[in-house]
């Protein structure tokens, strides 16, 4: 039990283990033979990646509850939104965010530090043009005189995308701040800024599949 | 975080705001938490007093009263719009901004970090923030009280479309928003809180801390955060639909309704979608204030009873069965509703199944204390009371967990009875059985157990004197919620009686509260100083000085040889071994075959 709880863990953290992380103890009651090893006053070592995994957890039930609310108060009805077809063009604005993203992080772990920043750059920009693509799908069906209280499925057309969208927003914040530090990253921020974005990225493509989930369910259900 | 150096670990804030007030250091902030969710428990307990002086002496004028709560009474007599918002408040504060938050946040925090052999959560400066999170929710909470038309008053869950019609009561104005906003950023606290919770007990553990020893107490209190984690949220998307529908036009669960005459602007929303929602986080939120509770009762007992706690692997498999079928059992509170009779018979056979794992717990509780050396300690008294009251709310809950006698007995007193006992009371003996027995770690001060005894006894008999005869009001069909009697026909004279008897047994278990506060206060300033072990236990936090300093360990984290309840090993000097003590060189005392454990010298309570 334990063993399996810890090893993804240390393996998955890929980043180089940096000096002041040292595992000091790991939790695996191996206490035979190593007793004698000096441990001193740091922590075990642990991805940061582990909370943001919790968090996703979290989140998942958090579009789970807003979906099955969907599916119990709209799916009687026969009413639905006629979704803008801006909405195909945003989903893959956001997918390939997250394939720049992804390239990203491969540069910064190979310590190609430029590119890693222009890529950052990319992945941002993109993310952006998502929520103003999402802000126009929101004017089109306002034009035709679809608004958040017509009726139950636009209600949650508009509710389902703005969850969507602030945490979108939440991840250009962070997205944001690790294209800025890129730009001046020194060898003491480059392993906060490889930890950072591993998360982002991590939180980024979770956001994409919730997006194509939403989307699904709100072109088909 | 990841900047933090040997060093800076041991780099103790200096200033008072950084070390007592924006602190970072896990005892703080459970110190934090602990004493703010104890005044929102106060807060709640005055409420649940208003609410018995009018159920014992309806209408009975008391000007005094006016002047306290100029806007819950009126020329001495409580208002009825008033009693709506006392026992939503009630509720609301007890469930959530008294037992999660001390449990979690308060517990939580101090025990994980301690018990699994860290110098502190895994990220601390999220904790810090969930605490003051939390201290946002309780203001906004608290604030709804002073606002237009009062303080929610569509009860603890919420149900609407009283509370998705402004003008439904007065209580469904801005106090049923501000109700609202403070569960939102109360869940937004609980999240950050739970992802450290998880976070440490699992990653955070020092070397020889398997998962095969790591204390009861963590591993419940590991199991509850992984619920909060996976229910709140359900609770967060209500409470933004519920919003929508109360300002924007949404129709999620407000239906056609017409107030006074006039047709609010709904169609067709669905109000029994609010009940999923809430129960499907409500469910697992009384296992979120039960299971660490049991926790600690496992731990104290198996303390004060030196012995170690029966079936260890057990305890646990019963602690993650319980977690995994709350989730499946929300059904049970919807009885009522309509649902097909083959939905509340399948809801039905999962309620009834959490007695299996709630029995076996029971079962080794009892088998810890049989033939132990026990020691009764306060912490001991009021973890015994919990498993009573845990027994006899446990008991009620077979007859409502079963459809045909649930659509009896819903929204009577029975009801009231049954999850006061189990969930109520068995999370505040549960708590104050963690205070006694942690309060020394965490102060560095003892209580003192002479109050402590008085507090018990009053406690535990006054709450079977309230909680026990609300069963016979709820077969008198009394219900629930109802700000007075008179005038129903089918209420038997009698049953005023008893709820006098009732309102005279709340006043007297509240004046024992009152007495536990002065015992808290009292020993946190002048009560001996606490010595490192004086229940003589054998989890990491008793090898820390009390309290334990920044970073918990001095220079060396400790190591972990053996599991969490070593009492009594036949043949060890002491009645006891620490988990930090090797497994091979434990020093035999040469006293031939009688070497059982030397029970109960050096006790704390010698002194």
């Amino acid at each position: 039990m334990p063993d399996t709880l810890q090893r993804p863990l240390l393996r998955r953290g890929s980043l180089p283990p940096p000096i002041n992380r040292t595992p000091s103890g790991n939790g695996r009651g191996d206490d035979g033979g190593h007793d004698d090893a000096p441990h001193g006053m740091t922590q075990p070592a642990f991805g940061a990646q582990f909370g943001m995994w919790l968090l996703l957890g979290s989140l998942t039930i958090l579009f789970a509850a807003f979906s099955s609310a969907y599916i119990v108060r709209v799916g009687p009805l026969t009413e639905r939104v006629s979704l803008p077809p801006i909405l195909w063009f945003n989903t893959l604005l956001l997918a390939l965010s997250s394939l720049l993203l992804q390239q990203a992080l491969g540069r910064s772990r190979r310590g190609d530090r430029a590119g890693m920043h222009r890529l950052l750059g990319f992945a941002s920009l993109l993310g952006l043009l998502f929520l103003f693509g999402q802000l126009a799908a929101w004017r089109a069906l306002a034009a035709e005189g679809v608004f958040l209280q017509t009726h139950p499925a636009s209600s949650f057309f508009y509710v389902l995308t703005a969850a969507h969208g602030l945490h979108v927003l939440g991840g250009l914040i962070a997205l944001g701040w690790a294209f800025l530090q890129s730009a001046r990253s020194s060898e003491s921020t480059a392993l906060r800024l490889q930890a950072v974005l591993q998360n982002t990225a991590l939180y980024w493509h979770f956001l994409g599949l919730i997006w194509i989930w939403i989307f699904l369910l709100l072109a088909w259900f | 975080m990841a900047h933090e150096t040997a060093q800076t670990h041991l780099h103790e804030p200096r200033s008072f705001w950084t070390r007592y007030i924006f602190s970072q250091d896990h005892k703080i902030i459970a110190a934090q938490y602990i004493l703010t969710s104890l005044f929102m428990g106060f807060v709640a307990l005055v409420l649940s007093w208003l609410m018995r002086l009018q159920l014992g002496w309806p209408e009975h004028p008391i000007p005094l009263l006016s002047k306290l709560f100029p806007g819950l009474y009126q020329d001495g007599v409580l208002k009825p719009e008033s009693y709506l918002a006392l026992i939503t408040m009630h509720g609301t504060l007890m469930v959530f901004f008294f037992i999660t938050a001390i449990l979690l946040g308060g517990f939580g925090n101090l025990l994980i970090p301690l018990q699994v052999g860290a110098r502190d959560m895994a990220y601390p400066f999220v904790n810090m923030l969930s605490y003051w999170v939390f201290l946002l929710s309780c203001i906004v909470i608290l604030a709804s009280f002073f606002v237009t038309g009062g303080a929610a008053a569509a009860g603890w869950t919420a149900y609407p479309p009283l509370s998705g019609v402004q003008k439904a009561v007065p209580g469904s104005g801005l106090g049923q928003d501000l109700w609202l906003i403070a569960m939102a950023i109360f869940i937004v606290s609980s999240v950050m809180g739970g992802l450290n919770y998880v976070t440490t007990a699992l990653n955070m553990r020092t070397r020889g801390m398997s998962m095969g020893r790591l204390p009861l107490t963590v591993w419940a209190l590991l199991i509850t955060a992984i619920l909060g984690l996976l229910a709140f949220p359900a609770l967060f998307a209500g409470a933004v639909l519920l919003l929508l529908d109360r300002h924007l036009g949404t129709s999620f669960f407000v239906p056609y309704v017409v107030v006074g005459g006039e047709h609010i602007p709904h169609e067709g929303g669905n109000p029994l979608l609010w009940q999923h929602l809430f129960w499907f986080l409500g469910h697992p939120e009384v296992y979120i204030a039960i299971l660490p509770a049991m926790g600690i009762v496992s731990e104290v007992i198996s303390t004060n009873a030196r012995k170690p706690i029966f079936g260890y692997r057990v305890m646990v498999l019963s602690i993650c069965a319980i977690a995994f079928l709350s989730f499946i059992v929300w059904g049970h509170h919807m009885f009522i509703s309509g649902m097909n009779p083959y939905l509340g018979t399948a809801f039905m056979v999962t309620t009834l199944l959490i007695a299996v794992p709630s029995a076996i717990k029971t079962f080794n509780w009892v088998a810890t204390l049989w033939r132990g050396n026990l020691r009764f300690t306060t912490a001991m008294l009021f973890a015994i009371g919990f498993v009573s009251v845990f027994v006899t709310g446990g008991l009620t809950g077979i007859f409502l967990g079963n459809p045909p006698v649930d659509i009896q007995l819903t929204d009577t007193y029975f009801v009231v009875a049954h999850f006061h006992i189990v969930m109520g009371m068995g999370s505040v003996f549960g708590i104050f059985a963690g205070l006694y027995h942690w309060f020394p770690k965490l102060f560095g001060r003892m209580l003192s157990e002479r109050l402590g005894r008085w507090h018990f006894w009053l406690t535990f008999v006054g709450v079977y004197g309230i909680f026990f005869p609300m069963h016979y009001l709820g077969f008198l069909n009394v219900p629930r919620r109802y700000y007075g009697f008179s005038g129903y026909d089918f209420i038997p004279p009698d049953a005023q009686t008893i709820q006098l008897l009732i309102s005279i047994a709340a006043l007297i278990v509240g004046a024992a509260q009152l007495l536990f506060l002065y015992n808290f206060i009292h020993s946190w300033i002048r009560g001996p100083k606490a010595p490192a072990n004086p229940w003589q236990g054998t989890t990491l936090e008793w090898q820390a000085p009390s309290p334990p300093p920044h970073g918990n360990w001095g220079p060396e984290l400790p190591v972990v040889h053996r599991w969490a309840y070593d009492y009594s090993v036949p043949g060890a000097p002491e009645d006891y071994i620490p988990q930090t003590v090797p497994l091979e060189p434990v020093p035999v005392e040469d006293r031939g075959g009688d070497g059982v454990g030397s029970g109960g010298n050096g006790n704390a309570l010698d002194r």
